[in-house]
């Protein structure tokens, strides 16, 4: 392998062949892929970094350290997996601009430099929204755009503080930034609009589940991920973090309840587990970056695999509502033993990866003893089991019985989920292995008795209260509705607003442009008056008359002389 | 006919589905009886209250669940509501 080949290349550049193979061929070469790229980074040295020399900067377009070594493997397997689930599709396209969109985030990870981070950024962007589009309806088309102009937005804002941030410090280089400067105030914006801070989350939660069956898979795993990368890496310890986070692992949850669609109600979890991440990165202890990363590592694969039993489940049956679903167990039972796999890891059951990777987290924020916000992550936790542990399983597969009886998903997704679900199992019964991989050396156990009986306790607890409320009809039922957010409004006031601002500058220009039209005419009816055939002005006149019009200025003029 | 909707389930018996929900009721039940079987290793204080982790699980969920419904009626529209 080539020394200082950077793997992302190899995604982003792999992937322009795609289209332009057939068959088997594509199914081994988008496979390997991957496997090639994965194989690179692993071959890398430790500490390995790439630079070169242009317009005077030095660009760092390979580097690789502990913390971004833990996301680039994730990215990898995320990328297998999602290959794997989408092999299925007969649209080359869509599987070239998986890879493609895979490949920059993980440049993004491995970015050494804030120009070549804001190079994959704005790529991952654009590469991104096709994978909504793809959907080919009206509906993924408008919630397409929307998605592009706020990622658009959020690269802006990086490139504008890049340049105020190189301007001030004289330095480009990628790494822990002060939020004093105004540059940096304006990276971490960028960052947290990717992050889906609260206000700016709504592109999320707008644009995922409009995207295509496979898109969804793929756009979970990376825009926010990279985005956790980024904040860990150039705000660890920002305390304005940890209250950033506590609203994001909050608040989203009662949307989650009251939502229809389940992909959305996925949409609203994974703002609540960001949560979590974001706190990790606000306490910034050895032991809460270590949460952080791991939480993100096992997040990709959870959500990966709830995405891709819901995408399985839109694909059989055409519908993604829950007041629709139900009794599906019956014609895919593997379908939904994957889900509540999932279901188990990110709800954190023991034996299952949450378990082992949220509660560094909790166990970081309780030994720096922030006790409200230990409050508020012990009630997400509580409430993450409650809409994704419980709801999505329920309203999907059992339930009611819808009636809709269908096949099974088709083998390369239950394989893709199959792996993602051994893996979130093995993260979960194998601790020890995996903390390995984590950024910082950190003593923790998370199988002692207390946690195991406590996290226990929590979980049976919220389920016995999902069990009355549903046996005594309080429980709020699934209705074909539309749910209030910030998207509110830039999609009512906002649009009006658009609307009718168009609606002004079109009638002013018409104004203008018919009085300029009125203004030239009449200038030109006079200029046809003294210049015209008729004008006055452009008679031929005989020289006679002009000696006639001298002689007589000339005369008075000549008499006056002499007076 | 389609012969897989014919096919009876364990889950489509009633009664069954009761067993599952006493199975809860008894778990839960032993989980609150462990309290007195071990010595808890906390972090904050109030952890120490009997069952705290118990009440505060169940609590949150009906909190949760109440405070979603009432939100419904604010944010609550239409499914066409921005009409595309």
């Amino acid at each position: 392998m080539i020394d200082s080949l950077n793997p992302a290349v190899i995604l982003v550049i792999g992937a322009l062949l795609i289209p332009i193979l057939q068959g088997k061929l594509r199914t081994f070469y988008m496979l390997l892929l991957p496997v090639l790229s994965f194989l690179q980074l692993w071959m890398l040295p430790a500490g390995a970094s790439a630079a070169f020399e242009m317009f005077n900067l030095t660009l760092t377009t390979l580097h690789i350290d502990k913390l971004s070594f833990v996301f680039a493997v994730i990215f990898h397997i995320a990328t297998f997996i999602a290959v794997v689930y989408s092999l299925h599709l007969r649209d080359s396209w869509q599987q070239c601009v998986n890879l493609i969109y895979a490949g920059c985030a993980l440049g993004v990870v491995l970015a050494g430099d804030l120009i070549t981070l804001f190079i994959y950024w704005e790529m991952a962007a654009i590469s991104s929204v096709f994978l909504i589009w793809a959907r080919r309806t009206e509906r993924s088309y408008n919630a397409g755009l929307r998605y592009l102009i706020v990622q658009i937005v959020s690269g802006l804002l990086l490139l504008a503080g890049i340049i105020l941030y190189a301007n001030a410090s004289g330095s480009i280089e990628f790494t822990k930034l002060d939020l004093a400067s105004p540059g940096c105030v304006l990276i971490f914006i960028a960052f947290g609009i990717k992050c889906a801070f609260p206000l700016f989350h709504s592109w999320l939660v707008d644009a995922y589940p409009e995207a295509t069956v496979t898109g969804a898979v793929v756009l979970s795993a990376f825009t926010t991920k990279m985005a956790i990368y980024a904040l860990a890496r150039a705000f660890p310890g920002t305390e304005l973090l940890i209250w950033i986070g506590l609203v994001m692992a909050a608040f989203p949850i009662f949307y989650a309840v009251i939502e229809n669609d389940l992909r959305r109600v996925l949409t609203y979890s994974m703002i609540n587990q960001l949560g979590f991440m974001v706190v990790g990165i606000g306490i910034g202890t050895e032991l809460a970056l270590n949460g952080t990363a791991a939480h993100a590592f096992a997040d990709i694969l959870f959500k990966g695999i709830l995405f891709m039993s819901m995408g399985a489940v839109l694909l059989r049956t055409g519908k993604m509502n829950g007041s629709d679903l139900g009794g599906l167990y019956k014609s895919m039972p593997y379908t939904t033993t994957f889900c509540i796999i999932g279901a188990a890891s990110i709800s954190a059951f023991p034996l299952f990866s949450a378990f082992v990777t949220k509660s560094l987290i909790m166990e970081a924020t309780a030994r720096e003893g922030y006790k409200f916000a230990w409050l508020i992550l012990l009630f997400a936790s509580a409430g993450v089991f409650h809409h994704a542990g419980i709801k999505i399983p329920f309203f999907a597969f059992f339930a009611h019985d819808s009636n809709i009886r269908c096949k099974e998903a088709p083998m390369n997704m239950l394989i893709a989920m199959g792996i993602a679900a051994i893996l979130s199992m093995a993260i979960g019964i194998f601790p020890e292995t995996f903390y390995k991989l984590l950024p910082y050396q950190v003593e923790y156990n998370p199988f002692t008795v207390t946690h195991v009986i406590t996290q226990l306790q929590l979980l049976l607890f919220s389920a016995l209260a999902f069990t009355l409320l549903l046996r005594t009809g309080i429980y709020p039922p699934e209705l074909h509705s539309v749910n209030l957010d910030v998207d509110w409004l830039y999609r009512k006031p906002g649009a009006y607003l658009a609307k009718h601002t168009m609606s002004f500058v079109a009638t002013s220009e018409k104004w203008l442009f018919t009085s300029i039209k009125k203004l030239s005419f009449i200038m030109g009816a006079r200029l046809h008056r003294h210049h015209g055939p008729q004008g006055i002005l452009s008679k031929t006149w005989p020289t006679g008359s002009m000696v006639m019009w001298v002689a007589f200025l000339l005369g008075p003029y000549l008499i006056f002389y002499y007076l | 006919m389609n012969p897989q909707k014919d096919k009876k389930y364990w889950l489509d018996n009633p009664g069954n589905i009761n067993k599952i929900v006493y199975g809860l009721y008894s778990i839960c039940t032993i989980l609150i009886l462990l309290e007195f079987a071990y010595h808890k290793h906390i972090n904050f204080l109030f952890e120490n209250w009997f069952g705290f982790f118990s009440w505060f699980g169940f609590i949150a969920c009906l909190a949760l669940v109440l405070l979603a419904k009432q939100m419904r009626k604010i944010v609550k529209r239409d499914e066409d509501y921005y009409g595309d």
